[in-house]
Parts: C-alpha cells; structure tokens; sequence
C-alpha cells in the first residue's frame, strides 16, 4: 500500500513538472504568428527621420531611441537622447528593463542592416506593442538630415518647416558627437534643462 | 492489468499532462525560449551569400518574397514565389517543413526577409537562411 501511494505521488509530481516545464523555461514569444506577421509587415511599424528629427527638435519625452550598433559605432557617432544596447546584448537580457514602459514608444535604428528588424520582431513577437523601426537608420540620417540642402527659389511653409527641422536636428547631431563621452550625457541633460526653463510659465 | 487497474487514475493525468505539454510544445505557435531561436541573427549565422550557395546540400528551396529572385543559375528549378503575408498558410508552412535541405530567403528589400527569418525561427524552424548580395533578375 506505502508502495502504491509513493508510486503515484512521484508521477503525480512528474505530470505537475511536465506541465510546468515550458512555462519556467526563457522567455517566449506570446503573439500568435498569423497576428505577428501582417503585423510587422505593415508599413507603419517604421518611422522615417524626418519623424524622428521632428521628435528630438521637439524634446518629445513619449518616446526613445535604441541604437543596437556596437558600443564602438555608437561612441563614434550617434543620434542625441539615443540609448545603445548592441543587439546581441538586447536579445539575451530581459527587454523588460527598457521596453517595459508602455506609454513610451521605442525606435530602433542601426547602421542600415537588419539588426532594427530583428529587434522589433522579437519586441513586438515579446508583446511590446510600441516598438518600431527608423527606417534607412542612421546611414538614411545622415543623407537626409545632415545633409539636407534647399536648392530652389522658392520654399513653402511646409517645406520650410521641414528645413528647419532637419537643420536643428543636425545642429544637435554635430554639438552631440563633437563632445567627449563623458560630456554627451550632460549635454543632453542641459538640453533638456534649458528646454525647461524656455517653456516658462507659473509653477 | 492489475497494475494498470491499480494506477488508471494516476496513470491517466500522467497521460494527460504529457498530450497537453506536447501539444503546446509542437504545435504551430512560437518555440518556448525566443533567445535560443533568434541567436543565429545575434550572431550573423543566417546570412549567406550567393558563394556560400554550391558547398549547400542539393535540397535548397529557395523562397522570393518579392518581384525579383537571384540570377543564381543553380537555384532556378528551386524558386518558390510567394507574398511575405502568405508564408504562413498552411500549404506554404508544409512546403518549408517538409523540405530537406536549407530553405533560403530572398527579398527586394532585406527588412522583409529578416522579419520573415525571425518569424519562422521563432517558430522553430531551423536551417533557414536569408540570402544577401546577389545580381537579381525580375520574376515574371
């Protein structure tokens, strides 16, 4: 009889492991793949970088930027307020850390290559709806934003407006990356500061 | 037949539990452990070049996502046209399990095939590869 019960408690205990296992395993894909793949198919998982210019001249806090390139292309050149978490690194560690905010959209970028794509899949494949993708990365950036020139004789106010955009982002771009490393973060953070102090107002 | 009159109850959520684990282990869902099915990405392992192609088995097929395919002479009996939002269809999904060799994916646009090479690897299908920097011609 003790025989008995200790056999079905051990495979009692061995059904329970069973059942457990696949949840205590890594972490996996939660999206179904007919939803997933219409889904990063679509054109608006990508920004352009005009959208993005438009978002750091703005000093808009609802989103952040992800440079996947490694530390050494990031230290050398990098967009103002992005963060870098080589993709290697961004796979292997919990996305939770930097994804997990939900009200603030992520935008990865690398050179040009497919490191952006990957990430957002695997973000969005993880449930981190707000992830996309800035499309060219930063070899688009720099044709058009930091190199934009206007050549006719007349301009509208659109066009204007996007001019002026581009040459602000670029500014940024050019003050970022011409300082030390140690620099680049206060700068950001004087930006922010005097962005701050411009907006005025009574508190 | 004693032993199984003594344990049918036990024996049955055994069973149970096993049918329901592989269920949702082989089923047509994501792998468990994303990390482990996206690491050839991480590392640069499914990329191949058109060099890279004669050394492969003789099974290839090879999958355009697109209006052009590589002018590969040796894949043209092997060309398997599809849209990117139909991969998943049941037939096409068969056709890339069931192939021998490597399934290569060729796109216009290479942000296509990486999203289309993390969606089939997450979904546990290995030796697919994307094939990068090759001459292209334009499919009828």
């Amino acid at each position: 009889m003790k025989i008995r019960k200790e056999f079905s408690a051990l495979l009692l205990l061995l059904s329970l492991i069973l059942a457990l296992l696949p949840l205590t395993a890594n972490r996996s894909f939660t999206a179904k793949p007919g939803k997933l793949l219409p889904e990063i198919l679509k054109e608006d998982v990508a920004v352009t970088v005009d959208q993005v210019a438009e978002l750091i001249v703005r000093e808009d806090n609802t989103f952040q930027l992800i440079d996947l390139r490694s530390t050494e292309e990031f230290r050398k050149q990098s967009i103002p307020g992005a963060v870098n978490i080589p993709y290697p690194e961004f796979i292997k560690k919990d996305p939770e850390t930097w994804l997990g905010n939900k009200n603030i959209r992520t935008i990865f970028y690398t050179t040009e290559d497919t490191d952006s794509d990957y990430a957002l899949v695997y973000a969005r494949g993880l449930g981190y709806d707000n992830s996309y993708v800035m499309e060219g990365g930063i070899t688009e950036w720099i044709a058009t934003v930091m190199e934009t020139k206007f050549t006719g004789e007349r301009i509208t106010a659109r066009e204007n407006a996007l001019f002026e955009t581009r040459r602000r982002a670029g500014e940024m771009f050019t003050e970022l990356n011409s300082l030390p490393d140690s620099l680049k973060t206060k700068f950001l953070e004087s930006k922010k500061f005097s962005a701050k102090k411009l907006d005025g107002g009574c508190e | 037949m004693k032993f199984l009159r003594h344990y049918w109850l036990v024996l049955s959520i055994t069973l149970l539990a096993v049918i329901l684990v592989m269920i949702r282990t082989y089923s047509h869902n994501f792998r468990y452990d994303a990390v482990r099915w996206a690491e050839p990405s991480a590392a640069g392992s499914n990329i191949i070049t058109e060099d890279q192609i004669p050394a492969m088995s003789s099974d290839i097929l090879l999958i355009t996502l697109g209006n052009e395919a590589p002018a590969i002479e040796l894949l043209q009996d092997k060309i398997l046209k599809l849209n990117p939002e139909s991969i998943l269809e049941k037939t096409n999904l068969s056709l890339i399990r069931k192939n021998k060799g490597p399934v290569i994916l060729f796109a216009d646009d290479n942000s296509v095939s990486a999203r289309v090479w993390m969606v089939l690897s997450e979904m546990g299908i290995k030796n697919i590869f994307i094939l990068q920097d090759v001459h292209k011609n334009v499919l009828p």
